[in-house]
């Protein structure tokens, strides 16, 4: 009898391990049965794979209720709770993942740098390995179709709009002074490393309701989020040299780097177009740490920099020509901080404070400006699923502005106190994987002119075949005044753009071509009555203005077998009635074809890459007094051919070289008039060309005390 | 008494039973890679969705999608399986710190982004792939897949570069030995021998 329940008990022990049959078909939106999908019991070992027709059978001892899961890559997981019993023969019906793979992409207007997204014109790399842009990463975006090329600049200008148009953003904080000022036909260059980032985004219109106050573009620059490895690094270069070091324990990271730079000796070998009294010299240091928390991360970003020089600048109605000095210190520093939230809400928070100050001399009247600014935001993310996703957010502005000027013994001061808050929203809907929307509202409050502007933007995007999608972007956007101007008039109402933008995207194995056409409205321009603004200008905002135009993209990094190449062309057609032009005119920083060729070679046996880039500026508008009209004459084109060679010493050390304008051609960006005619009658001028004809550039890399690789700095 | 017998016994079976089920689930799934990847691959998903405490079946998870992630049609689909064999490194990671095998896998599946588009990821990833392996070098230096992963690394760069790649070519050989000499307990990573024996030939041909 014993042994009987024994082996009842032994029985049962073993058969309950085997009773119900779960069993159905997996198919997908178009009813097609998937092969090899993933059906099974969460908690237990109980499942099995799909086969031929989507169908699929298995046992299990549960008894209760479970959880049944369905996956297979490519596809939204399948999740259904049921009691064990119902589930022989269950229909499953797969969605399509939606990822960035094989969606659409909400893309008109953005051009990115990085990993992150398929659709990148740039690679991270691109940014320091493109010829010309000798290191600076505004230099490789002009390579980008949409901005107009204004070397003397070195600023972004945006399908015809003015440098100022454009906003910086690290990790979503804004920037305050992204240049270093220079003058005259000096390029700046942007404050910034450009091996802090490993993601760059450039919008050139139509962006999120996220970013305000920004007419024509924003550039948003993202810091590297862990690094990995300890390492030392050295530059040595013909201008100057740096010194980078990397430090981790535990879940920190600090990474510094500074750097000096000395244009004196440079100077004194090859000829310069213009008459430097102290050379060009700036010391710049930038500290990032940062701290990984269980669910989120803070990062803190430092850098100052300052730099000085003077010269003495030609001018045709001066025969010694006009003194100027410029020194600028600018601190910017920026706390950001990342959490996850329970329910998929995500929080991040970020604060900038940036201070500025310039002491400039010209012809014996100086100028001092001092600034101070601070923006704050706070931004929630809910992530529905894959196919919806909503954020909301509010910043706040503050700036301080304060400028002094002493003429002859009289000092004059003046200031502004802006503040500026903003609250937006947005949303992206993907219908599906073809179709997608996003949707957002921003409303500002300026805090001087006190006026509410709302700012609707939309975009969309579709799939029209395999390799091609359409997508269409619309948005209204206000930008304050620059405080230059603010100080003398707080009343200024913000300026005003309205943007349209229709883009064709093809992608297909290593080849891309991005087309895009759009029309810019722009309203409330700035304008006044003086020479240069000053105390006593009329400010108003009734200036107007439009841009319109055509920019083209095309990337192949797989026709050549180590060639890759880019080339871009923009046509643009903008003119405007702003600041205190006479009439309606096409400005001097607007040209009307830009075309860009860019190419790198790598020469496997030299271990170097060759780079190339062509640059083609149609010319530019400038006002003849010697013909009858306001802006009535153009240049010749810019053109400019670079040249860089990247070669591989070994795994640590690398020599640069670079030559822009390797042809030495006297490009000529506008030219001064003299005030007063000469005895025929005639207004004499002077060319305003390039700061040099060629700049040559080397440099010697190395990485010190690790494994680390000068490849990854090719 | 009897009863007391009849008690052991039957916790005897209710616990072979029990511990059986993660054992037959893992065999299955080993003897499933010899031939079928992604069965392999959905019978480790299955097994680690229900053991949240052991990192081997998400460490075979990983393996499987590593090993499968080429020659995917379309090409983009790659990053799918890499995707997703991250994931479960991060899983496997999350229960097991600090763990050489995990580390050796992080190591491979870095290669794989690198193979997929060496200027995008070449960048990003060789000097963390090298810090790795330094790592896991450090905290197991008898590991042979270890040893085997990390000179396979660094004869790469050295065939990149044209330099000589004997010294590397002797740590292969050492990587052999230690497989040789490998005590396998559980279902703790074993593979790797053959991969040692085959760059141990095409050392041989240099």
């Amino acid at each position: 009898m014993k042994t009987l329940f024994l082996l009842l008990i032994m029985t049962l022990s073993i058969s309950s391990l085997a009773q119900t049959i779960v069993s159905g078909q997996v198919i997908d939106e178009k009813n097609i049965p998937v092969l090899g999908a993933n059906v099974y019991l969460k908690g237990t070992y109980d499942g099995t794979t799909t086969d031929i027709d989507g169908k699929f059978s298995f046992e299990t001892a549960e008894t209760s209720t479970v959880t049944l899961v369905a996956s297979f890559i490519g596809y939204e997981d399948y999740i259904q709770q049921s009691d064990v019993r119902e589930l022989n023969g269950v229909e499953i019906r797969f969605r399509e993942s939606v990822n960035s793979l094989n969606s659409v992409i909400l893309n008109a207007g953005t051009l990115s740098a990085g990993d992150s997204s398929k659709a990148s014109a740039l690679k991270p790399l691109d940014i320091v390995t493109t010829a010309g842009a000798v290191g600076d990463f505004v230099g490789a975006l002009q390579t980008l179709p949409g901005t107009s090329a204004n070397p003397d600049d070195g600023r972004l200008f945006v399908r015809g709009g003015s440098g100022e148009e454009t906003q910086v953003f690290i990790d979503n904080s804004r920037v305050f002074r992204p240049f270093v000022p220079v003058t005259g036909n000096i390029p700046t260059r942007g404050r910034f490393s450009p091996f802090l980032f490993d993601g760059i985004s450039f919008s050139t219109g139509g962006y999120s309701a996220e970013y305000g106050d920004a007419l024509s573009s924003v550039l948003l620059l993202n810091t590297t989020d862990i690094p990995t490895e300890e390492k030392t690094d050295l530059q040595i270069m013909s201008v100057g040299g740096g010194v980078g070091n990397t430090q981790i324990w535990g879940k920190n990271s600090v990474s510094v780097n500074a750097s000096y730079i000395n244009l004196g000796p440079y100077n004194q070998l090859i000829p310069q177009n213009n008459q430097f009294e102290d050379p060009y010299e700036s010391i710049s240091g930038e500290a990032v740490y940062r701290h990984q928390l269980e669910k989120g991360m803070f990062k803190a970003y430092s850098a100052y920099s300052y730099s000085n020089f003077s010269i003495l600048q030609e001018d045709i109605n001066i025969e010694d020509g006009i003194f100027f000095g410029l020194k600028n210190g600018n601190y910017y520093g920026n706390l950001n901080y990342e959490q996850r939230l329970n329910n998929d809400w995500k929080m991040e928070t970020g604060l900038s404070l940036a201070h500025d100050r310039n002491d400039i001399n010209v012809a014996g009247t100086d100028v001092d400006t001092r600034e101070n600014a601070l923006h704050a935001k706070l931004k929630l993310r809910k992530r529905y699923n894959n196919y919806f996703k909503i954020h909301y957010g509010v910043e706040q502005f503050l700036i301080n502005y304060k400028e002094g000027v002493v003429i002859e013994d009289n000092a004059f001061e003046s200031s502004v106190n802006s503040s500026n808050s903003g609250v937006f929203t947005e949303a992206e809907v993907f219908l599906s994987k073809d179709l997608a929307f996003k949707a957002g509202v921003r409303a500002d409050y300026y805090g001087l002119s006190e006026e509410l502007l709302i700012s609707p933007r939309l975009s969309a995007a579709i799939s029209v075949s395999k390799n091609w999608q359409a997508s269409i972007a619309y948005g209204h956007f206000y930008q304050q005044a620059q405080n230059n101007i603010l100080q003398y008039n707080e009343q200024l109402a913000p300026e005003s753009a309205e943007h349209y933008i229709l883009n064709f995207l093809y992608q297909k194995d290593g080849r891309m071509l991005r087309a895009e056409t759009y029309y810019k409205n722009y309203s409330s321009l700035l304008t006044y009555d003086t020479d240069r603004p000053q105390f006593d200008s009329n400010f108003e905002v009734n200036g107007d203005g439009y841009a319109t135009g055509l920019d083209i993209f095309w990337r192949d990094e797989k026709t050549v077998k180590n060639l890759d190449y880019w080339i871009s062309y923009s046509y643009l057609d903008t003119e405007r009635k702003y600041l205190n032009f006479q009439e309606t005119a096409t400005p001097n920083f607007a040209s009307s074809h830009n075309f860009s060729a860019v190419g790198k070679y790598w020469v496997e046996d030299l271990k170097s890459q060759i780079g190339i880039t062509y640059n083609y500026t149609s010319g530019r508008t400038f006002t003849n007094p010697n013909l009858e009209g306001f802006l009535n004459d153009k240049t010749a084109s810019f053109q400019s051919l670079n040249l860089n060679w990247a070669y591989l010493i070994d795994q640590q050390k690398i020599v640069f070289l670079s030559v822009t304008n390797i042809l030495g051609r006297e490009n000529i960006f506008n030219y001064q008039y003299s005030n007063t005619p000469d005895q025929m009658g005639n207004f004499d001028r002077r060319s305003i060309g390039q700061a040099a004809d060629r700049f040559i550039f080397v440099g010697f890399f190395w990485t010190l005390g690790s494994n680390d690789n000068q490849l990854d700095n090719l | 008494m009897k009863s007391i017998t009849t008690l052991i016994i039957l916790f005897l079976t209710l616990s072979i039973n029990a511990q059986s089920g993660y054992e037959k689930a893992m065999i299955k799934g080993l003897e499933l890679m010899k031939t079928d990847l992604l069965a392999a691959s959905q019978q480790f998903e299955r097994v680690a969705a229900a053991e949240s405490d052991r990192w081997e079946p998400a460490y075979y998870v990983a393996l499987c999608n590593i090993n499968s992630s080429w020659g995917q049609n379309p090409k983009d689909k790659t990053v799918l399986y890499m995707k997703k064999a991250q994931n479960y490194i991060n899983d496997a990671k999350a229960i097991s710190t600090n763990n050489p095998e995990l580390m050796v896998l992080q190591g491979l599946l870095n290669t794989c982004w690198i193979t997929y588009d060496a200027k995008t990821f070449g960048m990003k990833l060789s000097a963390e792939t090298t810090a790795l392996y330094e790592k896991a070098y450090n905290i197991a230096p008898e590991n042979p897949r270890v040893a085997l992963s990390r000179a396979e690394w660094l004869m790469g760069s050295a065939k990149y570069f044209g330099k000589d790649i004997t010294p590397y070519c002797k740590l292969i050989d050492k990587a052999i030995l230690l497989f040789n000499e490998e005590v396998v307990t559980g279902f703790t990573p074993s593979w790797g021998k053959e991969r040692a024996l085959e760059v141990q030939t095409t050392c041989n041909k240099y």
